[in-house]
């Protein structure tokens, strides 16, 4: 059985993207957006190619940033994970992210959240 | 009415033109009794009645578009210029031209043809020759597309209305002759958005989705000074995300945005491919906006322990 990453990505609520080595995430349910350090956006990268916990690659203890992300719903962790103790309390953002919630009222009516997809198509929510 | 132009941005004109109030242009008409015409007498500014109106004699009653261009009348209401980016729109451009039939206050509509490689410009000129308003079939310049942005700010530059109203190519106006948005425009909000409701191309019958507030380009309807003021579409964006950054910075710069519950256009939702997926385009039209406000922050940030 393949080592399992601990955590999952909910890629219908966050979207994200890196640019010139800053990764900006977006929490499509909360309207908040965030920027990204270098270290922070080293770690980012290796949980979207969904690299085990332990073999997430830090210059420190990278529980506290998982346990911030979770807390800020950007990721989920696993029941495995959180009862092996693998997530630490959160911190106060030590890597480096600075989050923003002035523009949430313009990203959260953003179309991209009123479409759903699935195996037939194309759902609109909330039909007349 | 075609009035096909080939500009290069330089070409257009884009100071804020004085609110056009009402023209009789042609020294000729003074002969016919409709030099002493004047826009307060006439009993009402739309433009469905306004065509009943009559010179000052009680003669030649303007009640057709080949009267209107005979006397080359503008009615001071007609201040929205629509416009329009379109590239390869054959599909839906029709229908999305058609929809403007019973719009009020409507002083022209504006496509800018973005290197289309079907008969997106032969349905405009088609379309133009039997439209009511004067339709411009401008060509973007160069031998590559410029982009949706940059070319909603050279139809935007040509312009002559002092609204505009920016739409997308294969939606569709839901405004039905008097458009509420005009009265908020000049009670001092510089932006009136209202809702959008979304339906699936090809689905038959149409499924339409609960009307709601979206920040697209359809609902951008703008005082022309201010979407001067704000410098247009940020053109670096071209196809994704230029609309969001354009109201999220028109917001930042404080100017009054008022969204509103009426229905303004329906947002035609194409299905997605494996390729090139809507929802992804959109999705990077965010991020790119929201890396914008990013740097936009950190730039005041420095600006600000600079000081």
């Amino acid at each position: 059985m393949p080592n399992q990453p601990g955590y999952s990505l909910n890629p219908l609520d966050v979207i994200s993207e890196i640019f010139d080595g800053e990764a900006v995430v977006i929490q499509m349910k909360t309207g908040a957006y965030y920027s990204f350090s270098a270290e922070a956006t080293a770690l980012w990268t290796q949980l979207l190619s969904e690299t085990p916990i332990d073999d997430l690659i830090s210059d420190g203890d990278p529980s506290e940033f998982l346990t911030w992300l979770a807390n800020e719903e950007l990721l989920a962790m696993s029941e495995e994970a959180s009862s092996a103790g693998k997530w630490a309390e959160p911190g106060p953002g030590p890597l480096g992210v600075t989050k923003f919630t002035d523009m949430a009222d313009m990203l959260l009516a953003d179309p991209i959240h009123d479409i759903d997809y699935d195996a037939d198509g194309l759902t609109i929510r909330n039909e007349e | 009415m075609l009035q096909s132009l080939r500009l290069r941005n330089d070409d257009c004109h884009s100071s804020l033109s004085a609110n056009p109030r009402f023209v009789v242009s042609r020294p000729e008409i003074a002969a016919d009794g409709f030099s002493s015409l004047d826009a307060s007498k006439l009993p009402y500014f739309g433009t469905g009645q306004w065509r009943r109106a009559t010179n000052d004699l009680g003669q030649h009653p303007i009640t057709s578009r080949e009267n209107r261009d005979l006397y080359n009348v503008a009615v001071p209401t007609q201040r929205v210029s629509i416009v329009i980016a379109a590239k390869d729109a054959e599909m839906h451009i029709q229908e999305t031209l058609e929809s403007f039939g019973l719009l009020d206050h409507l002083r022209e509509i504006i496509v800018i043809n973005d290197h289309s490689s079907d008969s997106t410009a032969d349905i405009v000129e088609q379309f133009a020759s039997q439209a009511d308003v004067p339709v411009h079939l401008i060509h973007a310049e160069g031998s590559e597309p410029c982009g949706a942005a940059r070319a909603r700010n050279i139809g935007a530059k040509a312009a002559t209305g002092d609204i505009l109203w920016f739409f997308d190519a294969d939606d569709i106006c839901e405004v039905k002759t008097h458009d509420p948005r005009i009265r908020l425009i000049d009670e001092g909000f510089n932006v009136v958005a209202g809702k959008v409701r979304i339906f699936e191309d090809g689905s038959v019958p149409r499924r339409f989705g609960k009307p709601t507030h979206m920040p697209i380009t359809s609902v951008i309807f703008i005082d022309r000074a201010t979407f001067e003021a704000v410098g247009g579409f940020t053109e670096s964006m071209k196809d994704f995300g230029e609309d969001l950054d354009l109201l999220i910075r028109i917001k930042e710069q404080g100017f009054r945005v008022r969204w509103i519950d009426d229905l303004i256009f329906s947002y035609r939702q194409h299905a997605r491919s494996k390729t090139n997926s809507v929802d992804q385009s959109r999705a990077l039209g965010l991020l790119a906006t929201t890396r914008a406000m990013i740097l936009r922050a950190q730039q005041h940030q420095g600006r600000a322990s600079k000081e």
